[in-house]
């Protein structure tokens, strides 16, 4: 296999940046899309997807994807889905109480007789772990067993393992305090390092989790990453230090600076009832503290993201995911992610001064006097 | 008498546990357990109000739309917003996005996850022992079409789909998950060209409709009324080979006994009309909560409770709404409780009477199926109500009332988007005209029922010091899948379940295929609890 191009996923961080500034981060992917296809085309891997405490959102959105869509991507390539819950035809089979020793009719018989088969897989976990009541697990069970036992045996054999949405990422919504299952997610509560597979989990490919986060999580997020998992070219720096793909949730900025809205923030005009077509800023948008590249990727095959429809971001993607309180102005909550937001602000403020003009800025700022 | 379980059942959403007892070949006795545990609504206590339908919506991915509109509708009142309050362009986005989330949710559901039970392994044996080539035929049109990831129909349909979630991005932002809904009304503000955007995938949707589902033009399908009609309809494919037949014509004629083998003489059928029914020795009733905004009215599929037995019809009234945990893995009360009475404390008790996560909802005191086929019935649908009382409620009269209600939602949904328009030409644009912007009250009570693509929706909400003081959800398919209530009645897929074939006790194809009639989806069927604190929530809500 040949892949040149795909070393753009190697390239060191300086240069990595570069081009995608040149490109900008979405157009750099797209740029290796086809490379990225052909190689899926040429791999052959199996992919076993586990759902855990979660609403199969994820899997929907999948469904979504577009150029390649999910059916060319599994149909016409070598990708075998050995277990998904939601699509496969078989089901878990159990007659008194013994279970069906047939994978073309037993679901549970072909996921275990595949994980003891030894062959290399890609796990994908969407959902959260719960691990209550008095961690049992019992809150989640499949097949009689709780998923918590499930889904350590399987990341124990995985190649590589990829959690899919905020709730496999880092909890979301479920684990939420009070947390009343006790859930976590793969490695992460929140933004706390750990989760249910540990601190240190690697998986066979030397590889911590990789976090796909979104509520629910981009169909171009999961198939690039599946497809740079498939070809084993997952860069040492990859990874933010919440082990998201840089690609796609850039550590360097946020939705705010790429928001189709942004003209109106700069001049100051900031809507203080919906439907106003201005920017959303004072409606509580997340977005100057969310990193990634919806208004650059865009959903739904390009047609509309959460600000250009009016909706203020929820900052779906980011660990904390739903923390504070999703109406309020950003300046208002107390601490987001874990860091003080005075220092956040600044960080938003003073992007937007380098940006495009410090006297939108001081407008602002007179305007809230 | 073997006992069959199966766990997980899988081309649903979340997780159900499903037992049976099985005797001479057929299923003797039924529990339904769900198996998932979540505690949303515990989360949302003390949060802010415009949390809830945020949070809300994320109980799932397959009906968001659902939880965000019947949260809405609760936060609307609780806001002190009546219907009239929505402004007009409002409602009718509103009203687009529910109807195009309910068409693709039954795509979906029929395509994906319910009709690849038809190419099971068995139907291929059993057609062929009975029906020979014809029966060897029939098997390899329906593999040719339904079979997960490579049929032709399930391929063409599950990418259709993505039409129906981009016009929901265009109103919505991006879909799963839309983001535009606010109490008093929507943040989103189309151009004339969105809503063009829409009609050009609603006609791409027609094509697909028409000449993959229906074979003729919705317009048509919808002037189909009697079973006489329905035998018109067939006749004019009996003479096509069967490649070029449309899918619901493979699913009408050989998906019953009553047609393929007692209208047409065929040596075999799918017999889907002969099990998933009611035995009628336990209450049972078809129950709805209406749908959609119709002027200053709700309820354009209106609501209803239908005595199964006697099929009188009688006005839905919120107050017979109760919910039972004699047999839930919950404590605290006997007999039934309003939502707005009930108490939610949970204790896990496996071995015991207790088998699920799930309450046991009853419409006074009965059973009730929700649903499409509840939902039909109650609007008195002509040929839905002329399927059910010629073949009687089961997975077949059940599908194709999902069938039927994806063609009436979908030819409903031009003259929302028109109205639209039309509001757009006349100027309605200012930011009043799509929102009524309120603030929060420091106090507030509200309740907003809906429908979900799976059947009837309630959530009740209580906000006290501006902040969420209580939330209770009760979900469609805490209805359909319920366990034994306090006075021993099974729930609807339960009892619908009983004396369901199963010549086979290791693939229980039939079975699968009756839990799955009632699009089950149970990662919102589950209620709240804080272990910490294993403290009782009277919600007392409204
Ligand atoms: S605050 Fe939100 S709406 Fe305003 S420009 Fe930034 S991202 Fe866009
Ligand atoms: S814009 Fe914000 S809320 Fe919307 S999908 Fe992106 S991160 Fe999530």
């Amino acid at each position: 296999m040949k892949f040149e191009n795909l070393d753009i996923l190697k390239l060191d961080r300086r240069t990595f940046l570069k081009v995608a500034a040149a490109m900008g981060a979405s157009a750099f992917l797209g740029t290796y899309k086809a490379d990225i296809v052909r190689a899926i085309a040429e791999a052959d891997r199996n992919i076993v997807w586990l759902h855990g405490s979660e609403c199969t959102g994820c899997s929907i959105s999948f469904l979504n994807a577009e150029h390649p869509d999910v059916i060319q991507a599994v149909t016409k390539l070598n990708v075998m889905i050995q277990y998904h819950e939601t699509i496969m035809a078989q089901q878990g089979l159990f007659v008194d109480g013994a279970a069906v020793k047939d994978a073309a009719l037993n679901a549970n018989y072909a996921l275990e007789h595949f994980l003891d088969s030894g062959k290399p897989f890609i796990l994908v976990v969407e959902g959260c772990v719960p691990q209550g009541p008095e961690g049992t697990g019992d809150y989640c069970k499949i097949a009689g067993k709780p998923f918590l036992d499930e889904v350590k045996h399987a990341a124990e054999k995985a190649l590589i393992t990829v959690a899919i949405g905020t709730c496999a990422a880092y909890g979301g919504i479920p684990a939420t305090p009070p947390n009343p299952t006790d859930a976590a997610g793969l490695q992460f509560l929140k933004t706390t390092k750990g989760g249910v597979l540990g601190a240190g989990y690697k998986s066979k490919a030397g590889l911590p989790v990789i976090n796909i986060p979104g509520c629910p999580a981009h169909p171009d997020w999961v198939l690039l990453t599946l497809a740079a998992a498939i070809l084993e070219k997952v860069p040492a720096d990859f990874l933010d230090k919440y082990q998201r793909p840089k690609p796609f949730f850039p550590p360097a900025y946020t939705i705010h600076e790429n928001c189709p809205r942004r003209g109106f923030y700069d001049r100051g005009e900031l809507d203080t009832e919906y439907a106003g077509g201005k920017c959303l800023w004072k409606l509580g948008c997340r977005a100057p503290v969310t990193h990634s590249d919806c208004p650059l990727r865009l959903w739904n095959d390009g047609h509309n993201m959460c600000t250009q429809a009016g909706a203020p971001c929820i900052g779906c993607v980011e660990p904390m995911f739903p923390d504070g309180t999703l109406a309020e102005e950003i300046e208002k909550i107390p601490t987001l992610v874990g860091v003080d937001i005075n220092t956040i602000a600044k960080v938003a403020v003073g992007a937007a001064a380098i940006g495009v003009g410090a006297h939108a800025v001081r407008r602002i700022a007179m305007k809230e006097e | 008498m073997p006992k069959v379980v199966i766990d997980p059942l899988t081309r649903i959403e979340g997780h159900l546990r499903f037992e049976a007892d099985v005797a001479g070949g057929k299923v003797t006795d039924t529990h339904s357990s769900g198996q998932l545990f979540r505690g949303f609504e515990r989360i949302l206590q003390g949060r802010h109000p415009y949390d809830a339908h945020m949070f809300t919506q994320r109980f799932c991915g397959v009906c968001p739309v659902a939880h965000a509109t019947a949260s809405i509708r609760a936060l609307d009142t609780a806001y002190g917003l009546s219907t009239v309050d929505i402004p007009e362009n409002a409602r009718l986005i509103r009203n687009l996005i529910v109807a195009a989330n309910t068409i693709m949710s039954h795509a979906t559901h029929f395509y994906a996850l319910w009709a690849p039970d038809l190419v099971n392994p068995l139907y291929k044996t059993v057609l062929e022992e009975k029906a020979g080539e014809t029966g060897a035929a029939i098997y390899k049109e329906l593999a040719a079409r339904l079979t997960p990831l490579a049929g032709t129909s399930w391929i063409r349909a599950v990418q259709t789909r993505k039409i129906l979630h981009k016009v929901i991005a265009i109103l919505g932002g991006k879909m799963p998950r839309h983001m535009t809904f606010v109490p008093g009304g929507v943040t989103v503000t189309p151009t004339i060209g969105d809503i063009a955007k829409i009609y050009s995938f609603w006609l791409q949707g027609k094509d697909f409709v028409e000449q993959q589902v229906l074979g003729i033009s919705v317009e048509d399908w919808l002037k189909t009324e009697t079973i006489g009609d329905v035998a018109n309809y067939l006749a004019m494919f009996d003479d096509k080979p069967l490649s070029e037949v449309p899918d619901i014509y493979l699913l009408i004629k050989f998906g019953a006994k009553g047609i393929a083998e007692n209208m047409y003489d065929l040596p075999v059928s799918l017999a889907l009309d002969t099990y998933g029914g009611y035995r009628g020795d336990e209450p049972i009733g078809f129950l709805s909560y209406g749908v959609y905004y119709e002027g200053d009215d709700w309820g354009w599929l209106k609501s209803g409770f239908t005595d199964g037995v006697t099929l009188a019809k009688e006005a839905f009234d919120p107050n017979k709404v109760t919910e039972h945990i004699q047999h839930s893995w919950f404590e605290g009360y006997s007999g039934g409780r309003h939502p707005y009475e009930g108490m939610t404390n949970p204790k896990y008790a496996p071995g015991t009477e207790k088998y699920s996560w799930l309450k046991a909802p009853r419409y006074d005191n009965k059973p009730a199926e929700v649903g499409p086929l509840a939902r039909m019935i109650n609007d008195q649908d002509p040929l839905v109500m002329a399927l059910a009382t010629a073949f009687g409620a089961n997975v077949y009269t059940r599908t194709l009332a999902r069938l039927h209600e994806t063609v009436r939602v979908f030819a409903k949904m031009t003259e929302w988007a028109f109205a639209l328009i039309d509001n757009i030409n006349a100027g309605y644009t200012k930011p009043s005209d799509f929102c009524n912007t309120t603030p929060v009250p420091k106090t507030g009570d509200g309740y907003g029922l809906t429908e979900a693509p799976r059947g009837a929706l309630g959530h009740w909400i209580k906000i006290r010091d501006g902040k969420i003081a209580n939330y209770q959800a009760v979900v469609s398919t805490t209805w359909n899948c319920s366990p034994r209530c306090a006075n021993g009645y099974r729930g609807p897929a339960e009892q619908a379940a009983l004396d369901t074939p199963t010549p086979v006790a290791s693939n229980p194809v039939q079975l699968g295929s009756v839990v799955r009639s009632f699009d089950p989806c149970t990662a919102c069927a589950v209620h709240t609890i804080d272990k910490k604190t294993n403290k009782k929530y009277e919600l007392r809500l409204l």
